[in-house]
């Protein structure tokens, strides 16, 4: 559906992830579905940073975790560099794996504390088997710290001699090791301080530019999301209700959660925040167990009308711009 | 706002004076958490104290409150005056008539902030039966006023549910429920809405402020989001290792930080106007060890404008009646 004329590195396509819902303690029935993620489409081409931002529950991560492979209940097609992910054997899994590096989130539950850190970033070479030799291996540990911006001698200590900024450069080393096509950063930077979250942004854009890697950003904080990103996909509830070109989706936005998304966040500026319009919604994320109908977004929207809860809107390419947008109000839609 | 600066001195409701916390760790070492620290607020103002972690910004707030855990936390000087009277020199049970009843406290928490076992209904009308000695008929009216006043549909069904019931925006709404109940005059929010998402997070600011409008009360706002300050607060207070390295009008400050740890904070987080950096002005290194900090001013290490005097300590010096910043190389 999302597709021209690219050079994809990644598709994604009709990705849905459901989770059963089950009742009864001796024969037990689904009652109900919780559709996570709810056919999203998506590619990313090599070396761009295609970025997929949401609240909690809009089913983000869902995503990263589904493309690699770490998630069961999923169906759709995800093919990495012309191989699905879903129908391949497990020697062709296992070398898409190698392509794909993983950032997560929690600087602190993402590293065992019990291994040396040179160790930590050398377990995927292990497990890939790429180097064998000692020397190599370890020459390349330690070219591994200085690109992460740390000291080489690093690599006897363990994670809890690091701090939160430093632990994270430690993962994203992880992640590079197998020098990956594809890295997947599962909200990176959300808890680091804003001057360690510049210092690791920079240090992303720097390794994009040395190793032309594809970044999958995952995050809730859309001013990192528009300083990092190429393209922008907006999610709720399990799908994908905007995706464009990131200038596109910021400063020309079509769907009223995008809209509302970009006008709760604060500017670091009081003279940009006097003059701005805000759109402050009602109520919170639904539950997924019982879904609104229609367009799920429709009883917090602000401009939402009957047909709202009736007509679930697919996303579209408005104007044939490359624009996609979810939402029956929006004009050419 | 002019006139509030103006007449601060006269209408000054919270005077913190070289306050000044320190912890014990088990090695024996001494944090300096909150270390001389001076600002004051006015009534009916809003005010933000923003830092990093571990700047001391939320022991400054346990510290107005006396929360201070004890050992190995101990306030060891300065002045807190408060409404007049120094709350430094009142008896604990002389505090607990000031907590809830005249100082309102919003942590960070919602999840654990609230009693899991007691009905909601209770726990908003435990200070209106403490402070105010109401009855059972009267509290139960006023927390159903309340529970109107933050935006929880159906008090009446909803103020017998427990806090499980409820989501974190809402469950955040009823701490600030309980902790506005007694009309307090100043309300600490400590992060009260990094824990949520930002579309929440703006329904929860908007109804501080109009709180604020409406009722008179003094917000201390503490928090690590830059954007939510410049939105909502009329002063700033920026704090680095213990101490408070900037203050002033927002507006201000913003326009012309003086201190280079201001403009590097400012410059480090992305925004969303305006043309797109390739790279973003990071500050160089972490937060340095509070058992070991740098001699002098505690920013000389991560500092590009260092001189030779920054391995003294600067104190705050006046820029204008509206800003002044602790630097000895200000920008």
């Amino acid at each position: 559906m999302i597709t021209g004329k690219r050079k994809k590195l990644l598709n994604v396509n009709s990705l849905r992830v459901h989770y059963p819902v089950t009742g009864g303690i001796f024969f037990p029935k689904e009652t109900g579905r919780v559709r996570a993620v709810d056919g999203i489409s998506f590619d990313i081409a090599p070396g761009e940073t295609f970025s997929l931002v949401g609240e909690s529950g809009s089913g983000k991560s869902t995503v990263a975790k589904s493309i690699v492979g770490l998630l069961g209940n999923m169906y759709g097609d995800v093919e990495f560099d012309g191989t699905n992910i879903s129908t391949c054997s497990s020697n062709e899994l296992m070398n898409i794996r190698r392509q794909i590096g993983f950032v997560f989130q929690d600087p602190y539950g993402s590293l065992n504390p019990r291994m040396r850190v040179g160790d930590i970033i050398g377990e995927p070479l292990k497990v890939h088997k790429l180097y064998g030799e000692d020397e190599d291996f370890r020459k390349k540990i330690n070219d591994l710290l200085n690109i992460v911006g740390l000291n080489p001698n690093f690599a006897e200590r363990f994670p809890h001699e690091f701090s939160g900024g430093q632990r994270q450069r430690i993962s994203i080393a992880r992640a590079i090791a197998t020098n990956p096509d594809l890295v997947i950063l599962d909200e990176p930077v959300s808890a680091l301080d804003v001057s360690i979250q510049a210092q690791v942004l920079n240090l992303l854009i720097d390794l994009q530019d040395k190793f032309n890697v594809a970044y999958l950003f995952i995050s809730h904080d859309l001013s990192v999301v528009r300083h990092i990103s190429d393209r922008v996909g907006v999610m709720y509830m399990g799908k994908i209700i905007e995706l464009g070109k990131t200038d596109e989706i910021f400063f020309n936005p079509y769907h009223p959660y995008t809209k509302a998304l970009l006008s709760a966040i604060p500017e670091p500026d009081p003279d940009v925040e006097l003059k701005r319009e805000r759109i402050i919604l009602s109520g919170e994320l639904p539950g997924y167990l019982n879904p609104p109908s229609g367009c799920h977004f429709h009883p917090r929207c602000p401009i939402s009308t009957p047909d709202c809860s009736n007509l679930r809107p697919e996303i579209k390419n408005i104007h044939k711009s490359n624009h996609f947008v979810a939402c029956i109000k929006v004009e050419g839609y | 706002m002019l006139e509030i600066t103006l007449n601060r001195k006269k209408m000054s409701l919270l005077n913190v004076r070289n306050l000044s916390t320190v912890f014990e760790t088990s090695g024996g070492r001494t944090i300096h958490a909150v270390d001389n620290v001076t600002f004051s607020m006015a009534k009916g103002e809003i005010m933000g104290l923003v830092g990093e972690s571990g700047c001391g910004k939320s022991v400054t707030a346990l510290s107005i409150l006396k929360l201070i855990p004890n050992p190995p936390g101990e306030i060891i000087s300065g002045e807190i005056i408060f409404n007049g009277v120094d709350l430094l020199q009142l008896s604990e049970s002389q505090m607990q008539d000031i907590r809830g009843r005249q100082i309102g406290m919003v942590f960070q928490e919602p999840m654990s902030s609230l009693n899991p076992v007691l009905k909601i209904g209770t726990q908003i009308s435990e200070p209106l039966t403490r402070h105010l000695k109401m009855n059972k008929n009267l509290s139960l009216s006023r927390s159903l006023e309340l529970l109107e006043m933050v935006g929880i549909p159906d008090g009446k069904q909803r103020i017998n549910d427990y806090p499980h019931q409820f989501s974190g925006g809402q469950k955040q709404r009823i701490m600030i429920a309980i902790a506005l109940a007694c009309e307090p005059a100043l309300l600490i929010a400590d992060e009260a809405t990094t824990a949520l998402d930002v579309t929440v997070q703006a329904q929860i600011l908007e109804l501080l402020k109009d709180l604020s409008d409406n009722l008179g009360i003094s917000l201390l706002i503490i928090t690590h989001n830059l954007g939510i300050v410049a939105r909502y607060a009329q002063r700033i207070a920026v704090m680095y290792a213990g101490k408070i390295r900037e203050i002033g009008l927002a507006t201000d400050v913003y326009r012309a930080p003086k201190h280079p740890y201001t403009a590097g904070l400012l410059d480090s987080v992305p925004k969303l106007k305006g043309k797109k950096l390739t790279r973003l002005n990071s500050i160089a290194g972490e937060v340095p060890d509070p058992t070991d900090l740098p001699l002098g001013c505690a920013y000389n290490i991560r500092c590009t404008k260092v001189v030779k005097k920054c391995n003294t300590e600067p104190g705050l010096s006046v820029h204008t009646t509206n800003q002044s910043y602790a630097c000895w190389n200000p920008l």
